[in-house]
């Protein structure tokens, strides 16, 4: 077996197994639908772009590139896009999650309910 | 629409300022504004002592900053039909008196904010020290530019702001230190919104201790200054001319 056939093998086996995990935390419903895709996405790149690697060549010829540096380009890129739109989520939910909050005191004052325990009279 | 005491409200937002909320609360009832005191996540008697001296108080439940509540307290004010509300510090550095000012200052000029400064009158003191004093001068520029006026205190906490822009500061306003004073005044005056000073003598805190020590005030400073330089903040709508009476 040839050096690169054994690289591919290699690659092709981390993303399996990182494909397995994705997947079991997408069915405890730890990861949504759209990570889940995502991620599971760049496995299956990981697992069939090795062995296929004499399809990219000829483009990774064309832009001056060795086959290896432009699977990794390709995936990064890949990778970068999923942490953009984690970003996006994370703010998104950050800001509703404030808003819930504002929304939560107002409609409290308006109930005159307080969240605070101690009694009134140990204020002064 | 003249401002008065009746349509304008008091937002004081606080966060473990048991000591001094009581006295700052009583203060601006004896001028016979309502006041709204927005407990930020504190765990102490805030809110309490916030309620005994007869303010209204929002709890958050959990600490959102000062941009935060102060936001929480914008959107108190819309919802409740205030035309402008005046932000004052919990801590009993702002001179409670010169709210009547701010709201003369108001009604004559047509401002949408009105700043009290500490540093409008040239004999002004304060404990500040030199590289702060730099980092607030280039605030100063930087904002100055932005409100094609001189502003000579960007980062007072103690101000006025009236409808539209108190509507559009409800829906969004930055939350993160610096973003509430600086980045709001840079906002609005780049949207055309009128900016205008008075000057305020601050008093020293009575009460515990600033949020930001030296160090990271001048990280939040140079903070401020790149997401003003490269428009990274929220954009408000343009001012229009007209405001209705």
């Amino acid at each position: 077996m040839s050096d690169r056939a054994i690289f591919a093998l290699e690659i092709a086996l981390v993303a399996f197994g990182f494909a397995v995990h994705v997947a079991r935390l997408s069915r405890k419903r730890a990861l949504s639908f759209k990570y889940t895709v995502g991620w599971i996405s760049i496995c299956l790149f990981g697992i069939f772009a090795s062995p296929l690697v004499f399809l990219i060549t000829p483009l990774a010829n064309s832009l001056r590139l060795t086959p290896t540096a432009l699977l990794i380009a390709i995936s990064t890129v890949a990778v970068a896009v999923i942490l953009v739109q984690l970003s996006v989520s994370i703010s998104g939910n950050q800001r509703k999650m404030e808003t819930l909050v504002r929304e939560n005191a107002i409609l409290r004052e308006s109930l005159g309910v307080s969240i605070k325990d101690k009694k009134p009279n140990d204020a002064d | 629409m003249m401002l008065t005491s009746q349509n304008t409200l008091v937002i004081v937002p606080a966060f473990n300022e048991q000591e001094s909320i009581f006295g700052v609360v009583q203060k601006v009832k004896q001028l016979g504004f309502n006041v709204l005191v927005v407990d930020d996540g504190s765990n102490d008697l805030t809110s309490h002592r916030a309620k005994a001296g007869g303010a209204q108080v929002l709890e958050l439940s959990m600490n959102l900053g000062v941009g935060g509540a102060l936001q929480s307290g914008f959107n108190y004010a819309v919802q409740h039909d205030y035309e402008a509300i005046v932000q004052l510090d919990a801590d009993g550095q702002h001179p409670v008196n010169e709210i009547k000012n701010l709201i003369d200052k108001a009604n004559t000029s047509d401002a949408d904010v009105v700043l009290a400064s500490r540093f409008l009158n040239e004999n002004t003191e304060m404990d500040i020290s030199q590289s702060r004093h730099f980092a607030m001068w280039i605030l100063r520029v930087v904002a100055s530019r932005a409100c094609r006026t001189r502003i000579s205190d960007s980062s007072s906490g103690f101000r006025l702001i009236r409808k539209p822009l108190l509507s559009h500061f409800a829906k969004s306003f930055p939350s993160h230190y610096l973003g509430d004073t600086f980045e709001a005044l840079v906002i609005s005056g780049r949207k055309k919104y009128k900016v205008v000073e008075v000057s305020a003598p601050f008093k020293d805190r009575m009460y515990g201790q600033s949020s930001a020590t030296n160090k990271t005030a001048i990280l939040l400073i140079f903070r401020a200054l790149v997401v003003t330089s490269f428009g990274l903040h929220f954009q408000l709508p343009k001012k229009t001319e007209f405001r209705a009476d």
